[in-house]
């Protein structure tokens, strides 16, 4: 009974009826019971296109602008969508669908273009956001992710070569700073080897001195007692002209 | 006959402390014109802003503007995306109901062949519960330095968080939301 909305059958169901009154008054009876009968049985026969039945007022003027869209993203202009109001009917529900795979597929471009742009210019922070993503969409932003944190490594790996290519360039590379190396272990041990003569000709004077500072110091001891003797011999002098005088 | 053209003006006055979770899997889409008047919006968003889709669309964005976000916030935002570049943030918006929700903005300039601007898009995800902890009380600074001097005060104010912090806007928000996966 669905058929009653399809305007085809509508239009027939009319010209049926307006068949059966125009038989009838002209007294064809049977013909006009026929007529009413084929009218009757149209009502009951299945639409050849399910989705003719389906649609609804206006879908005609959506479906035109789902072409127009579809149409604008087969271009390469995927920021057009289709602007829906409701979620109802089929086409309605086909829009949205569309307007859903147009918003990820959009913004996944848009990021790794972004993205891409942002770490050729040597700006790792920038980074790819799969949540929200579905299926495919985001496992394609989890790979990208994955190929920058690589080439981020990379990047850390390649300015460690040039480091050590500069480094190794200084004092004429390695063999040269081992050299420059060995000649100052070179120049250290012989500043050692001067030292320590230096040190035991320190320490011989140093005993010599001792020697010395001891024989002065048994002299200056014999004269403190040559001193003592004198003052008592002068002391005992003394005495002896008290009892003269 | 006229629609009139909802904006701020018409958003709740009645904020609640309620708030309303993105979904895991879901991201917000809008998109505007070059004035910001919303032209598009996906599904996700009418459920989470609590408008209607008739509503939304045809409206300025900054009806769901929560009182709680700087104003330099969006200044930022504008001055990127006029510019071309992309902007990300974490953003409280604003439900009809009163409530709240937040979002990891993405903000970027619809070109046309000829590289003009002829709108914008908006796509935003859940941010982890760890970026919003540490977003909110910056914002809270933020707003306190634009009712003391203006966005001047919180744009000198952000310059300097940021130079302490030895990092960049970018590289703030960027870092922030991709704790989601840590």
């Amino acid at each position: 009974m669905n058929n009653i909305k399809n305007p085809t059958i509508l239009v027939l169901l009319a010209v049926i009826l307006a068949l059966c009154v125009y038989l009838g008054i002209n007294s064809e009876f049977i013909a006009a019971g026929v007529a009413a009968l084929v009218g009757v049985v149209a009502l009951f026969i299945p639409s050849n296109s399910s989705i003719s039945s389906t649609f609804e007022k206006g879908d005609e003027i959506l479906l035109k602008k789902i072409f127009d869209t579809v149409k604008k993203a087969a271009d390469g202009e995927l920021s057009n969508r289709v602007v829906l109001y409701r979620n109802n009917s089929v086409v309605e529900k086909i829009a949205w669908a569309i307007n859903d795979m147009l918003d990820q597929t959009e913004v996944i471009l848009r990021e790794t273009r972004y993205t891409i742009e942002a770490v050729s210019g040597g700006d790792y922070h920038r980074s790819m956001f799969p949540s929200g993503l579905h299926g495919e969409f985001e496992q394609t932003a989890n790979s990208i992710q994955k190929a920058i944190s690589s080439m981020k490594a990379n990047a850390r790996y390649q300015l460690m070569g040039v480091l050590a290519t500069e480094f190794s360039k200084l004092n004429g590379g390695i063999k040269g700073s081992l050299d420059v190396i060995t000649n100052d272990i070179d120049k250290t041990d012989n500043s050692l080897k001067e030292v320590a003569y230096k040190t035991k000709v320190a320490s011989d004077s140093a005993n010599e001195t001792l020697i010395a500072v001891e024989n002065t110091s048994a002299e200056i001891s014999s004269l403190s007692s040559l001193v003592m003797d004198t003052a008592e011999a002068i002391e005992h002098m003394n005495q002896n002209v008290n009892d003269i005088t | 006959m006229s629609v009139k053209r909802l904006s701020k003006l018409d958003a709740p006055k009645n904020i609640t402390n309620e708030e309303k979770v993105l979904g895991e899997n879901d991201f917000i889409v809008s998109k505007t014109d070059t004035k910001g008047f919303i032209t598009y919006c996906n599904q996700i968003f009418v459920d989470m802003a609590g408008w209607t889709a008739g509503e939304l669309i045809g409206a300025n964005h900054n009806l769901i503007r929560h009182p709680d976000m700087p104003k330099v916030a969006f200044k930022l935002a504008w001055d990127l995306i006029k510019a071309k570049k992309e902007f990300f943030g974490f953003v409280k918006n604003l439900r009809k109901n009163g409530g709240y929700y937040w979002v990891f903005a993405y903000i970027t300039a619809d070109l046309d062949k000829q590289g003009n601007i002829i709108g914008y898009s908006s796509f935003r995800r859940k941010p982890p519960r760890s970026a919003i902890e540490k977003i909110e009380p910056i914002y809270k600074l933020l707003r306190d330095a634009e009712s003391r001097g203006g966005m001047d005060a919180s744009g000198k104010l952000l310059n300097e968080y940021l130079a302490d912090n030895k990092t960049t806007y970018d590289e703030l928000v960027i870092n922030l939301q991709k704790d989601i996966k840590v």
